[in-house]
C-alpha cells in the first residue's frame, strides 16, 4: 500500500485529450494542455492526444460523448471543452492532493 | 426548381455527417448503439424527430419566401468565411440543442438527445437547405426538404449503428472530415452565388 501510495506522489498526472480530424475546438484544447503541461512541468503533467475514430474503444471505455473531452488518469474529467484557468485548477488540485 | 431544392437536402444533409463537429460525435454514438439489443428504436429516435424539427425550421423559412433571401445570402457569405477561418482557429460556436425545449430532458434518451441536437457545423448546410426552399416560395417543399435533410443527416449514423465502425470506416471518416471543410466553404459561398444571381 505504502509503495503504491509512493508511486503515486512521483507519476505525473496522465492528462488524456480526445480530439477529431479536422476539429478547431480539438486544436485549441491541445494548445491550451501543451501551454499548462509546459507550465507545470513535464515531471508534474504528462498528456497525450486520443483520436476518437483512431482509438474508438478507449474513447468509449471513459464515457466520452464528443470532442474534445479531456480525461485525468484514467477517469473523465471534463465531458467538453474547459476554461483554461477550470483546467489549470483542476490539475493543481489533484498535484496538491498527492 | 424542386428537383434542386430537394436533391441540394439530400446531399447537404449526408454532408453534414462528415463534418468534423458531427462525425466524432455520431461515430461514437454508433459504435455504442450497435452493441445494444434495441439498436432499432434508438435509430428511430435519432431520425424521426431530427427530421420533423428540421422540416418545421425549413417550412418556416418557405413560408417567409424571397423576403428571406437576402438575409440568408448575407448569412451564407459570412458562414463561409467562418468556416474557412476554423480550418486552424477555434470559433465557439454553439450546436443548436433543440432538445433543451423538452420537459424532462435529463432523462431523455441518447439518441433523441443526438437527434435534436444540430452541430454548429452542419448549420450553414441547412441555411443552404432553407435558401433554396425560400426562393421556391412553397412551405410544403420547404417541409419536404427540411425532412429529407434531416434523414441524410441520420442515415450515416443509422447505418453505422446497425453495421458496427470497423477500423476502414474510421479511417476514412477522418480523411472525409479533413476534407469537408472546403468542400462546405466552396458550397456555402456556390450557393450565395446562385441565389444572388437567381433574385437579379
Amino acid at each position: 500500500m505504502l509503495r503504491t501510495r509512493a508511486e503515486a506522489v512521483s507519476r505525473p498526472l496522465a492528462v488524456e485529450v480526445f480530439s477529431s480530424p479536422g476539429c478547431a475546438k480539438c486544436l485549441y484544447a491541445k494548445t491550451m494542455l501543451r501551454a499548462l503541461a509546459a507550465e507545470l512541468g513535464a515531471a508534474r503533467v504528462t498528456w497525450r492526444e486520443v483520436d476518437i475514430l483512431a482509438e474508438t474503444e478507449r474513447a468509449i471505455e471513459l464515457g466520452v460523448l464528443s470532442a474534445p473531452a479531456i480525461a485525468i488518469d484514467g477517469a473523465l474529467v471534463f465531458a467538453s471543452l474547459p476554461r483554461p484557468d477550470r483546467l489549470r485548477r483542476e490539475l493543481l488540485r489533484r498535484l496538491e492532493a498527492r | 426548381m424542386t428537383a434542386l431544392v430537394l436533391v441540394a437536402a439530400a446531399v447537404l444533409g449526408v454532408l453534414g455527417f462528415y463534418e468534423p463537429c458531427t462525425v466524432a460525435t455520431h461515430t461514437l454514438y454508433a459504435v455504442r448503439a450497435s452493441r445494444e439489443p434495441r439498436v432499432l428504436r434508438d435509430s428511430l429516435l435519432l431520425a424521426v424527430p431530427r427530421a420533423v424539427a428540421l422540416a418545421a425550421l425549413v417550412a418556416a423559412a418557405a413560408a417567409v419566401g424571397p423576403r428571406a433571401t437576402l438575409p440568408l445570402v448575407v448569412a451564407l457569405l459570412a458562414m463561409g468565411a467562418i468556416y474557412l477561418l476554423t480550418v486552424n482557429v477555434y470559433l465557439p460556436v454553439p450546436h443548436l440543442e433543440l432538445h433543451r425545449l423538452l420537459p424532462g430532458r435529463a432523462r431523455l434518451p441518447d439518441a433523441l438527445k443526438l437527434g435534436l441536437t444540430l452541430p454548429a457545423c452542419t448549420l450553414p448546410l441547412v441555411v443552404v437547405v432553407a435558401l433554396l426552399a425560400a426562393l421556391a416560395g412553397d412551405p410544403r417543399l420547404g417541409a419536404l426538404a427540411g425532412a429529407i435533410f434531416g434523414v441524410a443527416l441520420s442515415a450515416p449514423t443509422i447505418w453505422y449503428s446497425l453495421r458496427g465502425v470497423p477500423p476502414a470506416s474510421r479511417e476514412f471518416l477522418g480523411r472525409a472530415a479533413h476534407a469537408s471543410h472546403y468542400v462546405t466553404t466552396a458550397l456555402l459561398w456556390g450557393g450565395a452565388g446562385v441565389a444572388w444571381l437567381a433574385t437579379g
